[in-house]
């Protein structure tokens, strides 16, 4: 019982000013539901029943800003992305953790029941005829590509994905977390190797702010965000500050209607 | 005032269904863009929906059982449900040109898919991968809105497929049901209505048909034997892969019953999406 005697302490949480102890001790929360969500994911009603998710989560400064500038490099490379990778790179430095969520059999294992869903067909040809493939064994050892994403794949199986990312999200929200999926953190996290048996990778911000870091953006937003406008204020008003100096020991300015008090 | 417990759960089933729905419509999406429809349908309009199950039950196991479940629920005056989930997932408007659909640009796959739409055996395509998770991540929160209500329910490919052939929603490429209840625990797990309704050699063919390696004989000799039986070595059974083209006749006597399922039940479904 002598542990138990240890079983006592004090925690503050606060987000300002941003990786304080107070900070980084909340954003360990958000962590700790971040894997909850990982396994709400890993549980969600999959077709058959079949193990198909594989799961990474990311945080930190330095992990965040790394894949923040991996998309903000992808974001050229598509105009009509453009915007959207730059807005989402900013969310990116802005949450508090990434789930990557990515589907590992959709090029590989496919569910093979003739769905239809990825070409119309009834019996998986469209699968099959896109890939390099013997006896209905798929070869994924050709992984160029000149798309971010090498199809066709099994939509049956990225249809589970979707299951496990709103198995994910709805965790999130029975947690009063913000998490919002997105499809160029997905691709950028891809790139850098998070969910690295997958084809298909979904990408998560999470984070339990005041405000959603998610919603309500601005236009430019990537010249426009908190990030941006605290740094400018820094420079502001460290140069203000300088304009009007003078020695508050021998002389403080005073309002017109405070002189002589 | 007073009230049946059991009548008012049953009837309760109607607001969890819309409370599905809502979660449905309300999921996030990474597109933005995912069209999605959704109907309620219960009581004696399951019966259309009941009987194409129980037309694809005389081929297909799984589809047995939902057959069965559906049915036995119904005939005992406590019918699930059912609430349909579609969407169209047959374009791309993004231009993201991500490849996942085997194109390299999404105007080479909007025309492809254009041209070439088409039903297999459960939903229609080609599809947009994007809007494929979009619409995944709806039904999930339809199914789990369910279990926030603690109602058991369970996600379907075959009551959604075969409402789509009856032409529930017309113009949508994914079909999904979601039959929630009766309000009892088993309904759809480990299902309670299937007590006494297969033998034991039913289960066990079964196994034998789909994971055969399991019951393979020592391999060494380039023949395993198939131990169909508790002393497989007596009389030697093997594995024989061969063509069987009347195989396809069952499927093909199943497809004209249930064409004319649709005839029969499809222009009363399909006269509410009429243009007045």
């Amino acid at each position: 019982m002598k542990d138990y005697d240890q079983f006592r302490g004090e925690e503050h949480y606060q987000e300002w000013p941003p990786n304080s102890p107070s900070d980084l001790r909340r954003k360990e929360v958000i962590l700790d539901i971040t894997r909850q969500m990982l396994i709400g994911a890993m549980t969600a009603p999959f077709a058959g029943g079949v193990p198909q998710i594989e799961g990474h989560i990311v945080y930190g400064q330095q992990e965040q800003e790394k894949l923040a500038r991996k998309m903000e490099e992808m974001a050229f490379t598509n105009s009509r992305w453009e915007e959207i990778f730059k807005y989402e790179a900013v969310m990116v430095r802005e949450s508090d953790a990434i789930l990557f969520l990515g589907n590992y059999r959709c090029h590989e294992t496919p569910l093979d029941a003739g769905c239809g869903l990825c070409g119309g067909r009834a019996d998986c040809s469209y699968f099959y005829e896109g890939r390099e493939t013997k006896f209905g064994i798929v070869d994924i050892t050709d992984r160029r590509s000149e798309t971010p994403i090498k199809g066709p794949l099994c939509s049956a199986r990225v249809d589970d994905l979707g299951y496990a990312v709103g198995s994910a999200l709805w965790q999130a929200v029975n947690c009063f977390v913000d998490a919002r999926p997105f499809m160029s953190v997905g691709l950028a996290g891809q790139k850098l190797d998070y969910c690295p048996n997958s084809a298909m990778v979904a990408g998560i911000l999470v984070a339990g702010q005041a405000k959603n870091p998610f919603v309500d953006i601005c236009p430019d937003y990537h010249l426009f965000n908190m990030g941006k406008i605290v740094d400018t204020t820094r420079k502001q008003f460290i140069t203000a500050r300088t304009v009007t100096t003078f020695d508050y020991y021998r002389w403080i300015p005073k309002r017109k209607e405070d002189e002589g008090k | 005032m007073r009230y049946s417990g059991k009548d008012v759960s049953q009837e309760h089933l109607l607001d969890v269904a819309k409370h599905c729905v809502h979660a449905y419509f309300k999921a996030p999406q990474i597109t933005g863009n995912t069209k999605l429809e959704a109907e309620i349908v219960t009581g004696d309009d399951l019966v259309p929906i009941i009987e194409m199950l129980g037309a694809l039950a005389k081929i297909n196991q799984f589809i047995r059982w939902d057959y069965e479940t559906f049915k036995s629920n119904y005939d005992a005056g406590t019918p699930p449900v059912l609430v349909l989930l579609f969407g169209d997932l047959t374009t791309s408007q993004m231009g993201w040109d991500c490849g996942a659909c085997g194109f390299p640009t999404c105007n080479e796959f909007n025309k492809y898919a254009h041209e070439n739409k088409n039903v297999g055996q459960l939903w229609a395509g080609p599809s947009c991968n994007w809007k494929v998770i979009d619409y995944g991540i709806a039904c999930d929160w339809a199914a789990a809105a369910a279990a926030q209500y603690k109602v058991d329910n369970r996600i379907q490919g075959d009551s959604g497929a075969v409402a789509a052939m009856l032409g529930y929603m017309p113009g949508t490429s994914a079909y999904i049901g979601l039959p929630l209840g009766p309000t009892r625990d088993l309904v759809w797990w480990s299902r309670s209505s299937m007590t006494k309704k297969f033998s034991y050699e039913d289960a066990l063919g079964s196994l034998f048909r789909t994971c055969p390696t399991h019951f393979g004989g020592f391999p060494g000799g380039g023949n395993p034997i198939f131990k169909n039986k508790d002393r497989w070595w007596e009389s030697p059974a093997f594995n024989v892969a061969q063509e069987v083209p009347e195989a396809m006749d069952a499927v093909y006597e199943v497809l004209e019953e249930m064409a004319d399922l649709v005839d029969k039940y499809g222009p009363d479904i399909g006269q509410k999406y009429q243009k007045a």
